[in-house]
Order: structure tokens, then C-alpha cells, then sequence
């Protein structure tokens, strides 16, 4: 899997499960709706260590993989879904084509053998086993673009990374250091 | 990206000597836009020096998962088969429907 970081892939990626929920209650019974979170959380705080099949919408789809660093032990890719333009009015294509829009990443579509032109959905981060990845990539983001990429979510997500430039400062501080003397 | 270094002889730039922390900067038809920058080469050795540093901020290792994150990772973020409910008497009866 290492050299699919910045890959468009196809894969089957569920939707994530929210209220109403239905679970599967075997092949003779339909499923049973649970209206809300509450009388799941109830149950697991009994302490009930159960584990429901929730029905949750899923589709293939074409997704970006954003990181391969993947332990193999667990075989699993981050990535963000990706939105057909077409879902979007004129003005609001035009903006994501122009870069105006940080939540939406827009491919090319020279360069990306996909049925529609896409965009990359910097909120919609998923993690996909490589079992539900079907095919080679359709594309791949330069090294740059996929810069942009982790940027972006880094904002969106608001995720705090002062540790990590102080001490990447600091490295490359040594470095510099090194070298002069 | 890298700049890419190519020589040429002072004879056939006639470039004048630029001193260090100095950037000449040549226009030619408006004297807002420049043609060309001439700058001292340990200055260029500085910028390019800097600039491999920047270039080099996000290279950051990979931490790769310990054996107990992976088996934090197999215990709770998988499913547990032997866990699994899936018929409607018992779902009812643990959920208190």
C-alpha cells in the first residue's frame, strides 16, 4: 500500500451511522430501529459488551488517500471522500475550480480518469481497509498538492501541531547549527 | 523547489560585483519590474540554505505503532464476532425496547 498517499482510488466506504439506527436482527426479521444513541450507551454502561450490526448506507466511491503510513499489521488507509461537482450550483463549481473554497479540493479533470469532475471533501476523512480498495489509482496529487491537502485538514480539524513545528524548529536548528561549525 | 545553478563567464553577462546582503536588481523596459536579481554568492548560499530547511519541514519520521497500540487496536477497534447480537428478542431485551 506505501506509494498510494495522494492516489484516487475507488473503494467502498460506508457513510457514518447516525440516529434513527437500525440493526440486523437476523434473515427472518426486519431490523429493529433505535431512535436515538441513548438506549445503546445505557446498555454498554450495564456494562452489556455487546456488539450490534448496525445497517449503515455505503457505496463505492472514489476516495483520496491522504496517508499510506499504514501498519500493516492493520491494513487500513486514511482518506477523504471526494464530491462530484455537479452537486454544486455554477457559482459554487466556479469557486472550488478558482481554489476559493479551503473545504473542497478540485481535481483537474485532465488528470483524473473519473466519470465527473471531483473535489477532494476536507471534512469527510474516512479510514478504509485495503480489503475495500478494488482498484488501481485513477490519479495521483503531486507532492505539493497533497501538502495542500494535509494542510487544509490540519485547519479544518483545528488540530493543534505547536509541539510538532517547535520541535521540527529545533531539529533543523541543530542542523543548521552543524553545519557551521 | 531547488534552484538549478548555470554559468556563464563575467564577460558575457558584464555583471557587476555585488556585495554580501546586497541584491542587484536589473530592469530593463519599467523600473518596477525586474528582469533579473544579482546577488553575492554566499548570499545565495544562505538563501539556498534556508531554503533546504524549509523544504525539509514536514519530513517528519514515521512513529510506527507499538505492539501494545496494536493490541489496544485488535481489542477495541475491531469487531468481537463472539460479542455479536443479531437477534431481535435478545437486541430488545439489552437495549430495554
Amino acid at each position: 500500500m506505501n506509494g498510494l498517499a495522494g492516489a484516487v482510488v475507488w473503494a467502498v466506504v460506508p457513510f457514518a451511522p447516525e440516529a434513527p439506527f437500525r440493526l440486523y436482527a437476523g434473515s427472518r426479521h426486519a431490523p429493529v430501529g433505535v431512535p436515538q444513541a441513548d438506549k445503546l450507551i445505557a446498555a454498554a454502561r450495564r456494562g452489556a459488551d455487546t456488539e450490534f450490526t448496525f445497517l449503515v448506507p455505503g457505496k463505492a466511491r472514489p476516495v483520496l488517500i491522504v496517508s499510506d503510513r499504514l501498519d500493516p499489521r492493520l491494513g487500513e488507509l486514511l482518506a477523504l471522500r471526494l464530491l462530484r461537482l455537479t452537486k454544486l450550483d455554477a457559482r459554487e463549481q466556479d469557486a472550488v475550480r478558482a481554489g476559493a473554497e479551503p473545504g473542497l479540493f478540485h481535481f483537474p479533470p485532465d488528470r483524473f480518469d473519473l466519470p465527473e469532475e471531483n473535489a477532494a471533501m476536507i471534512a469527510a476523512l474516512v479510514r478504509v481497509h485495503r480489503s475495500a480498495i478494488a482498484s488501481s489509482p485513477v490519479a495521483h496529487l503531486d507532492r505539493d498538492e497533497l501538502r495542500s491537502v494535509h494542510g487544509r485538514i490540519a485547519r479544518h480539524y483545528g488540530l493543534d501541531l505547536h509541539d510538532l513545528v517547535r520541535d521540527e524548529l529545533q531539529r533543523l536548528a541543530a542542523v543548521q547549527g552543524e553545519r557551521r561549525t | 523547489m531547488a534552484l538549478q545553478h548555470q554559468t556563464r563567464q563575467a564577460d558575457d553577462v558584464r555583471a557587476p560585483a555585488v556585495p554580501r546582503g546586497t541584491a542587484v536588481i536589473v530592469t530593463r523596459y519599467r523600473e518596477d519590474v525586474a528582469k533579473v536579481a544579482l546577488v553575492n554568492p554566499d548570499d545565495l548560499a544562505m538563501l539556498e540554505e534556508a531554503h533546504e530547511l524549509v523544504d525539509a519541514l514536514g519530513a517528519l519520521e514515521r512513529e510506527p505503532l507499538s505492539d501494545t497500540a496494536f493490541k489496544a487496536l485488535h481489542a477495541e477497534d475491531r469487531p468481537d464476532p463472539a460479542a455479536r447480537v443479531e437477534s431481535a428478542k435478545q437486541i430488545a431485551a439489552i437495549l430495554d425496547l
